[in-house]
């Protein structure tokens, strides 16, 4: 075995922006649609990763502040979870655009290209309907973190002595992130559609 | 039974408080001729444990008993009713203002619009503090790390000269045992021993001078408008009996463990000197003025509480 | 774009997409009568049915992510209505928002730099070397590096992620057998929540008030066992088999004493990095889930310092983590929805009436108990099994007089057990998200089995001879 292969493996993984939706590097490689939605989420990862590097910085700044200086800061618990939550969230659009989300294929396994290319628009389908009702549910819910019982601009707190408006946005986010699959999933559907009807060899 | 309802809990399941809502449960389910059956599940069962009142508004779950305070996000009034920080030094006081000092037709002004109907009020009984060093008063809260929860009781800490360490409950053990902090806001003093927290927070503060969270009982509004008289009276009254239980019995607990705690030499249970409380609940009632105007609501609860403990000369 | 078809020609067609046609008839059937009789079904039936849709979803290849979700749309819509949804995101948003979670990233983001500095590579190539003649010798001293993380993470994933990042690819670089390769990443990855600090117990504790330092003490002995296991499984197995775990050739086993502690350089670094994240949380430094942000910390300084630390590094890093996170997360967030929405199904009662109806000896009950956990454990996450189960078991333990402490002991070797089997297997979905991707989530599954029995064994010795679990408890509080 070549020295560093499997490693490069794992670095090639990792660095699929690289690859740019040309390269078969796995089994399920023609599950990937490569919309333009897509690379632009893909592109959009790169700074919100970042955000992961600020939560470590301001981290490392509540630990130094309390132990060497006994001066807890009241926001930096907080944000952390806030950022991680929305890296989380965006995580899933991420995820969807690369086509990295988990699978168990079955079927898939023993499939030729032809019951492939019907999976894949099943499966765009279901996804569609996963991130319509999920997106609803969260307009539902978010409605509620923005406005109050009154009909007013309200915007859901932490409750805690810092309390930001962080639940109001995080919940938005949230929405905003599934807002976006389910059009990345709409953008699937129509490219495996197409696929399916039209590029017939 | 005609009606079947839901209700999630702030309580872990093994929580003496869970058993207790189970016995309210039981006894609604006896006292309507089974025509209420209510199932209580435990905290996170269903949704989060600060998600409960969008969850009964929305009819998803039937109703709760919980910390009004977990919703002080959406408007101060809840941490208001829900735990007025130093305001009470025993639970019979609070109860006396939720049901004959306006308590009560307040918090349902609050909660209505959400759409849910408030039954009444119980209490776990007044909190006792988590400490790893001595504790004898106020002055020792200067520079103290400490965990405290959402609501009013961060600020009136931090108010307080200490620093307040913003940490979930899941946290707190390993937190306290290893020293990232020095005290931390919990819970009773049953549970606290029960969980072994006095084997390193050996300085315990009880009673507690900081902390008497109310349980609040809540129907969903729809459904408390559509029962029949006779069911409402049940309601209102087995919760009336409910808080006499479960502080009865959690008074119990804690006398017994407190007793088991002095018994045991590595323990030292401090008990705050009535001057130190009162110089601590002058603290929180500066917190309490500045809570008032945060929203109107919270601006009403202060003037009904100040006016009702001025009345019943807890205030001069 | 061409295809890398695996079926061979012959077969056609035909087979899949009749087992397509079925799968998506089957699930249709199901939908529709979850959506039409709704709550009618009784829980029963809606439990089976609910196992069922997963399965199915599963069979067509939907990311396991948003086949979870949508079964808990499915019946959340089926039993309460679309005004029902809202549960849904709640349980969401609830779970992204969860603080002790924000130790995943962490962990993930410091094994992504672990793996793209030459810090790993080096470890192991010392490993190697020290590992000397021993067949199986870098797989065991993998195991014990999975002890020590243990000890420093309270959780699973971030741990599994470590190890399936750096210990993986470097065992089957050093022509280690897959499945043992594999095994001991997930079964050792998964240690982190029975050697204290461990959150599963921490949660246990809560919940069913027990004292949770006898918890962390009582579960030191019988995860160690464990770990003792795996070891001596893989151990047997490389002296039967030793192109199964090879040891170092001939020549590096000569290597001169200088040479080999000239290696040893290649453990100091990561060996300062768990001393700095040990100290963090036992010097009372950092919390628990702070302390995973100390070792992101020494690991960038480590990589710094090394002069191997770039901005296209960082960037790749962050993207892997965003990636990896994405694609754990969002399964966890589907399995939450599913808990929240089987609780208020009546899924409580409905465990609770399979206990009580019994009417057994305690020992036999307990058993029972263990086999729900485990049947439990293939379908949900250990938080929902919680969740759902001991606001029932603990009050039937305490009633039959066995210890709590020691039940929950036997409930974490359960959830061991949970990580790992199929088909929802917590441990292998952590792996598949970092392990290179020719590995597929089946082979992670297949090189599974023999690390599932070890942990029954374990939990077999545990339930018969509670003292394993009880004797550290008892000497500490002298009792
Ligand atoms: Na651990
Ligand atoms: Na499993």
């Amino acid at each position: 075995m070549p020295d560093r292969a499997s490693s490069a493996a794992i670095a090639r993984h990792g660095d699929q922006e690289q690859a740019d939706g040309e390269a078969v590097y796995d089994l399920l490689a023609d599950t990937r649609p490569v919309t333009a939605l897509d690379r632009r989420v893909d592109r959009l990862g790169r700074y919100v990763g970042v955000l992961f590097l600020v939560a470590v910085a301001i981290s490392f700044y509540e630990i130094v502040m309390r132990y060497a200086f006994n001066a807890p800061t009241i926001w930096v618990h907080e944000t952390v979870i806030a950022l991680v939550a929305v890296c989380y969230a965006f995580g899933g659009a991420f995820a969807l655009a690369r086509d990295s989300h988990i699978r168990i294929g079955l079927i898939r396994a023993v499939a030729g290209p032809r019951v492939r290319k019907i999976l894949n628009v099943v499966n765009a389908a279901m996804a569609l309907v996963f991130a319509a009702a999920l997106g609803w549910a969260a307009y539902l819910m978010t409605r509620k973190a923005w406005i109050s019982p009154a009909g007013e601009l309200s915007l859901d707190r932490s409750g805690s002595a810092w309390n930001p408006p962080l639940p109001a946005m995080i919940k938005a986010g949230l929405l905003v992130c599934l807002v976006l699959m389910g059009v990345q999933a709409l953008l699937h559907l129509v490219h495996w559609l197409r696929d399916s009807m039209g590029r017939e060899h | 039974a005609k009606y079947e309802w839901t209700f999630q809990t702030s309580a872990q399941a093994g929580d003496n408080f869970f058993k207790i809502e189970q016995a309210w449960a039981d006894r609604v389910n006896a006292m309507s001729g089974d025509r209420i059956e209510i199932e209580i599940l435990p905290v996170g069962a269903v949704v989060a444990h600060n998600e409960t009142l969008e969850a009964v508004g929305a009819g998803i779950l039937q109703g709760h008993l919980t910390d009004p305070s977990y919703f002080a996000g959406k408007d101060p009034a809840f941490a208001m009713l829900g735990n007025l920080v130093g305001a009470w030094s025993d639970p019979d006081q609070m109860l006396k203002f939720m049901n004959y000092g306006g308590g009560k037709e307040l918090f349902n002004e609050l909660v209505e619009p959400y759409g849910l109907h408030f039954i009444g009020a119980s209490a776990t009984g007044l909190e006792a503090f988590l400490s790893t060093k001595p504790l004898n008063g106020v002055d020792d809260l200067e520079g103290l790390k400490m965990r405290a929860p959402e609501g009013m009781v961060q600020e009136v800490f931090a108010r307080a000269g200490a620093a307040p360490v913003n940490l979930p409950g899941s946290e707190v053990y390993t937190s306290l045992e290893k020293g990232v902090i020095g005290a931390a806001d919990y819970t009773v003093f049953s549970t606290n021993h029960d969980l072994g927290m006095h084997e390193f927070a050996d300085n315990p503060v009880y009673p507690g001078f900081h902390s008497l969270p109310v349980v609040e009982v809540s129907l969903n509004k729809q459904i408390w408008d559509g029962l029949p008289e006779d069911l409402k009276a049940i309601l209102e009254v087995s919760v009336r009996d409910f808080a006499r239980d479960m502080v009865a019995r959690l008074e119990v607990a804690d006398a017994k463990a407190v007793a088991e705690a002095r018994a045991n030499p590595d323990i030292t249970i401090s008990d705050w000197p009535e001057s130190e409380r009162a110089k601590f609940r002058e603290i929180a009632r500066g917190v309490w003025k500045d809570w008032a105007g945060r929203s109107d609501m919270a601006g009403k609860v202060y003037e009904q509480v100040t006016a009702h403990m001025r009345g019943v000369g807890l205030l001069q | 774009m061409s295809l890398p078809a695996t079926s061979s020609r012959g077969i056609g067609d035909w087979l899949p997409l009749a087992l397509v046609g079925a799968v998506l008839v089957l699930f249709a059937v199901t939908a529709g009568y979850v959506l039409i009789e709704g709550r009618g079904i009784g829980i029963e039936l809606g439990s089976l049915l609910l196992v069922g849709s997963i399965l199915l979803l599963m069979l067509t290849g939907l990311p396991l992510a948003i086949v979870t979700a949508l079964v808990a749309i499915l019946f959340t819509v089926g039993w309460f209505g679309p005004m029902g949804l809202p549960l849904v995101a709640s349980r969401v948003y609830s779970f992204i928002s969860e603080y002790v979670l924000v130790a995943v990233p962490m962990f993930v983001l410091m094994a992504s730099i672990l793996d793209r500095s030459g810090i790993a590579r080096d470890l192991y190539d010392a490993m190697r070397v020290w590992a000397g003649g021993l067949r199986g010798g870098v797989a065991v001293q993998t195991l014990v590096a999975a002890v020590f993380l243990a000890a420093i993470s309270g959780i699973i994933g971030g741990e599994i992620v470590l190890l399936g990042m750096i210990a993986l690819p470097q065992m089957l670089r050093l022509g280690y057998d897959r499945s043992i390769a594999i095994g001991t990443v997930c079964a050792g990855g998964s240690l982190g929540t029975m050697i204290p600090p461990s959150i599963v117990l921490i949660i246990y504790g809560l919940t069913a008030n027990v004292a949770i330092g006898d918890l962390f003490l009582a579960t030191i002995t019988p995860g160690l066992l464990l770990a003792a296991l795996y070891v001596g499984f893989i151990l047997i197995r490389c002296h039967l088999n030793p192109q199964a775990g090879p040891p170092a050739p001939l020549e590096e086993r000569r290597m001169s004493l200088r040479g080999k502690l000239a290696k040893l350089k290649g453990v100091a670094i990561p060996m300062a990095v768990a001393v700095l994240v040990l100290g963090s949380i036992y010097g009372g430094i950092a919390s628990v889930t702070e302390a995973a942000c100390m070792g992101v910390v020494g690991v960038l300084a480590a990589a710094a310092i090394r002069r191997e630390l770039t901005l296209a590094m960082l960037r790749d890093s962050l993207t892997q983590t965003l990636n990896t996170c994405g694609m754990i997360i969002w399964i966890g967030i589907g399995a939450s929805a599913l808990v929240g929405v089987y609780n208020l199904m009546g899924g409580t009662r409905f465990v609770q009436e399979a206990i009580t109806g019994l009417g057994v000896a305690p020992i036999v009950v307990l058993a029972f108990m263990m086999l729900i956990l485990l049947v439990l454990g293939m379908f949900m996450d250990w938080i929902g099994i919680a969740l759902l189960t001991m606001p029932i078991f603990v009050p039937v333990v305490q009633d039959l007089g066995y210890s709590p402490v020691w039940f929950g002991i036997l409930f974490a070797m359960n959830m061991q057990v949970s990580y790992i089997t199929p088909p929802f297997g917590p441990a292998a979905f952590y792996l598949k998200s970092v392990a290179p991707p020719e590995i597929s989530l089946a082979d992670i599954f297949a090189s599974l089995w023999p690390f599932i029995l070890l942990q029954l064994c374990g939990l077999a010795i545990v339930l018969l001879f509670p003292e394993i679990a009880m004797w550290l408890p008892e000497a500490v509080n002298g009792h």
